[in-house]
């Protein structure tokens, strides 16, 4: 254990390190941006966010720069029997930049053991953001989520499994109650703290357990700079937070953390919303001394992605036999043998993934264990060496847009006329937002406002839609298990502007279940929804609604359109939508759209997104 | 019991399968069993249900990650040890890789076992061969993961102790 924490200093020490100061100014030292970031006190502001005291060495060094500087200085010069417990062990990143400011030139250096090795120093080269991304297959992942990773000389195959990777979380217990869970997450009921990790165990987590694809943002950074971060990441290990979903999260303070190499800040102090994919995109839009701040971006693939990218390359006779392989439980030789060497080798790589792709979703089924353990025990009968298969080609999430967006349209609806409406999404997309950083075929959006005005209406709330989540939950594969049920989730309240049951805002909660179907570009769904709500005009407070649609994407444009049968418990009608993103930019599109129940409705709107 | 039994065959076989006079499971560790002794255990991973999972929904900035992928930098770490934690965490990939003859997990094994690199391609050959013979052992497929990771780990350190 770090046993500095909880020291404090004399009075008598910090008056005889004053003689050590006489030369240099410290007070303007302690006001430098770096000073200020390796204490996370943020740009206006002159208290640091890190709250446990244990960190700070002098009594007053959350809110006082330059006391913390002092105690800082002063504690580097002394003597210390355990190396590792030596100050300069637990805040090397606070040391190496002082040394670099020309202070403590002349004091020896503690062998931090603890540290070189955790930080690979010999070997450390630089430092990567990494963005697992949203997964609709399991809603606990939708928004994605940030890492650090520090990152070793890539002379050994494999090693950056093995390289340190920090995480920043709130801590949750096990069995805590939904509720609680999400009241204590909105309203700062927890604590957080970083955590460290080999990279394989949280490449084990978010790609091969939850199905997330990871993307690996490796900094144009110097090496100094890399020590500097790594170092300062070892700092943080011991630091405590109020943890708030909305903007004191992950993305927050790893963005906070990676100020110290960029050249413009990652974070204002006061936005409301933090996203993750926030950050990938300010990173890739920083600089890092005055070059393009991401040298690289790489894909890690998680279990579902390489999985059906392979499946996908196989020719029409390999996937034949590999579903051949699964339908019969691997009973299906003469199928398997008709295959060359080559194919075989390609059908069992891509059915071992298939079988462990299953098994991360449900650990315990012994008959997949089986299956897969026949598969590669099939595969060792064979040569060794992978089969090539062509790499993923999938869209970077920084070519994304935002997570928030703005949307205001133009309307015609035939019984109310001309107006226009503006639509506030805190986050995250719809169907029609542009794919990349997303999951695909889904909308997921959170506190989504709309107020629109007309002449006989004014200005009125339109509909404030709580959550909304859907998933065509399409299987590309044709395999078993591979997607399954679309479904859609969404609460609120709403008006209906082309029903002549009234207008009145209504309280609705819908939900429903169907199927998806993938034709190329186009995809093909049918659903059955219930909805319930508070009442409209006619008498209505339930509905069963079965109904069908495709969407269409091409070049940057993409199209959904559905019918939809509305049988109330006192009325029944059909109803009809289209809507289109006619084009996009990097954080923009446009949109058009029709609807018709008893009314008819156009327009068309622009959505910007940041 | 039953499943320790198991073990106890599938080591016993993973070392006739190897042919050398491995004693390694009897000194490698100072004699403890890092699985038993140390508490090496296969990653827990969250419940993907889809009810558990709902109430999750829209908190996922940080919540979920911390308790399922946390380390310690405590007891247990030294560099064999870590080399049977990874072997454990990573037995999914490995068993694939293995099968496969190559691959960044099977590689980052050997180099955590301190396998000679020039002894490297010799020992992936003998741990293909003899884990086959491993794998295709009847009760095999049933173990949990600790134990098919046990029997990897001691196939590994046989194959490049004689390569």
């Amino acid at each position: 254990m770090r046993m500095l924490f909880g020291f404090t200093l004399s009075v008598t020490f910090l008056a005889s390190f004053n003689t050590f100061a006489a030369d240099v100014d410290l007070a303007k030292v302690s006001q430098q941006q770096d000073w200020r970031n390796l204490l996370h006190i943020p740009r206006h502001s002159n208290r640091s966010e890190i709250e446990n005291q244990a960190f700070f060495l002098a009594d007053n060094g959350r809110n006082d720069a330059e006391a913390e500087l002092r105690a800082t200085l002063a504690l580097f010069q002394q003597e210390h029997v355990d190396n590792n417990d030596h100050p300069q062990c637990i805040y090397p990143a606070r040391f190496f930049w002082l040394q670099q400011q020309g202070l403590l030139v002349d004091v020896e250096r503690a062998r931090c053991t603890d540290f070189s090795e955790w930080a690979e120093v010999a070997k450390l080269e630089s430092s990567s953001l990494i963005f697992a991304d949203g997964f609709l297959g399991n809603p606990a992942s939708f928004y994605g989520h940030l890492l650090l990773k520090n990152n070793t000389q890539a002379d050994e195959f494999g090693s950056e499994l093995l390289n340190n990777s920090m995480n920043f979380g709130a801590a949750v217990s096990d069995d805590e109650n939904p509720i609680v869970y999400i009241l204590k997450g909105l309203f700062g009921g927890y604590q957080a703290t970083y955590s460290a990790s080999h990279f394989y165990r949280y490449n084990l987590n978010y790609a091969e357990a939850e199905l997330r694809d990871l993307w690996n943002y490796e900094l144009n950074i110097s090496v100094e700079q890399a020590y500097l971060l790594a170092a300062h990441n070892w700092e943080l290990l011991n630091t405590a937070y109020t943890y708030y979903f909305t903007h004191r999260n992950c993305a927050y303070h790893l963005g906070r953390t990676l100020e110290l190499v960029t050249d413009q800040p990652m974070m204002p102090a006061h936005e409301p919303f933090v996203f993750p994919i926030a950050v990938v995109n300010r990173i890739f839009n920083n600089t890092i001394n005055g070059e393009p701040a991401v040298r690289s971006v790489r894909h890690v693939e998680s279990r579902q992605s390489r999985f059906r990218r392979k499946f996908l390359q196989l020719s029409n006779s390999e996937q034949h036999v590999a579903r051949r392989w699964v339908e019969t439980e691997g009973d299906s030789e003469s199928d398997f043998l008709e295959l060359n060497q080559s194919s075989r080798i390609r059908v069992l790589d891509v059915l071992a993934d298939y079988y462990e792709f299953q098994l991360s979703q449900q650990r315990n089924d012994s008959n997949l264990k089986q299956r897969k353990n026949e598969v590669l025990v099939a595969r060792m009968q064979l040569p060794a060496g992978a089969e090539a298969f062509v790499p993923a080609n999938a869209i970077p999430p920084h070519q994304g847009v935002g997570g928030s967006m703005l949307q205001p349209r133009l309307i015609h609806n035939s019984e109310l006329g001309a107006g226009v409406d503006l639509t506030y999404r805190i986050a995250y997309y719809d169907m029609l937002t542009p794919n990349a950083g997303k999951a695909p075929d889904s909308a997921l959006s959170m506190g989504e406002l709309g107020v629109r005005w007309h002449q006989d209406t004014g200005l009125e709330l339109a509909k404030l839609w709580a959550v909304n989540i859907e998933s065509l939950n399409i299987n590309p594969t044709g395999l078993p298990g591979d997607g399954g049920r679309a479904w859609i989730l969404r609460a609120g309240w709403q008006r209906n502007y082309v029903s002549a049951a009234g207008d009145d805002l209504q309280t609705f909660l819908r939900g429903g279940i169907g199927k998806a179907w993938q034709f190329g570009s186009t995809r093909l769904y049918t659903m059955l929804d219930g909805q319930l709500t508070g009442g409209d005009d006619l008498g209505n407070k339930f509905a069963i609604m079965p109904r069908v649609g495709f969407t269409y994407e091409f070049e940057r444009s993409k199209v959904q359109c559905e019918t939809r049968f509305i049988q109330a418990n006192r009325t029944n009608s059909w109803a009809y939508t289209c809507d289109a993103r006619a084009i996009h930019g990097s954080n923009w599109d446009m949109r058009i759209g029709i609807a018709h129940e008893d009314y008819t409705e156009g327009y068309l709107g622009v959505t910007v997104y940041w | 019991m039953k499943k320790s039994l198991i073990t106890a065959s599938l080591l016993a076989f993973t070392l006739s399968a190897a042919p050398t006079p491995v004693t390694a499971q009897d000194d490698a560790f100072g004699g403890l069993n890092p699985w038993l002794d140390c508490g090496i255990g296969a990653l827990i991973f969250p419940d993907h249900e889809t009810v558990a999972a709902i109430s999750n929904i829209i908190w996922d900035l940080g919540t979920t990650a911390v308790t399922s992928a946390s380390a310690s930098r405590g007891s247990c770490n030294g560099n064999r040890l870590v080399a049977a934690q990874f072997v454990t965490d990573s037995y999914a990939n490995l068993e694939e890789e293995v099968a496969q003859g190559e691959g960044k997990h099977l590689q980052a094994m050997l180099n955590l076992m301190q396998c000679e690199t020039s002894a490297q391609p010799a020992a992936i050959n003998a741990i293909r061969s003899n884990f086959a013979h491993v794998m295709s052992a009847e009760e095999f497929a049933t173990l949990a993961q600790e134990q098919k990771a046990e029997a990897l780990f001691y196939v590994t350190e046989a194959a490049c102790t004689l390569s």
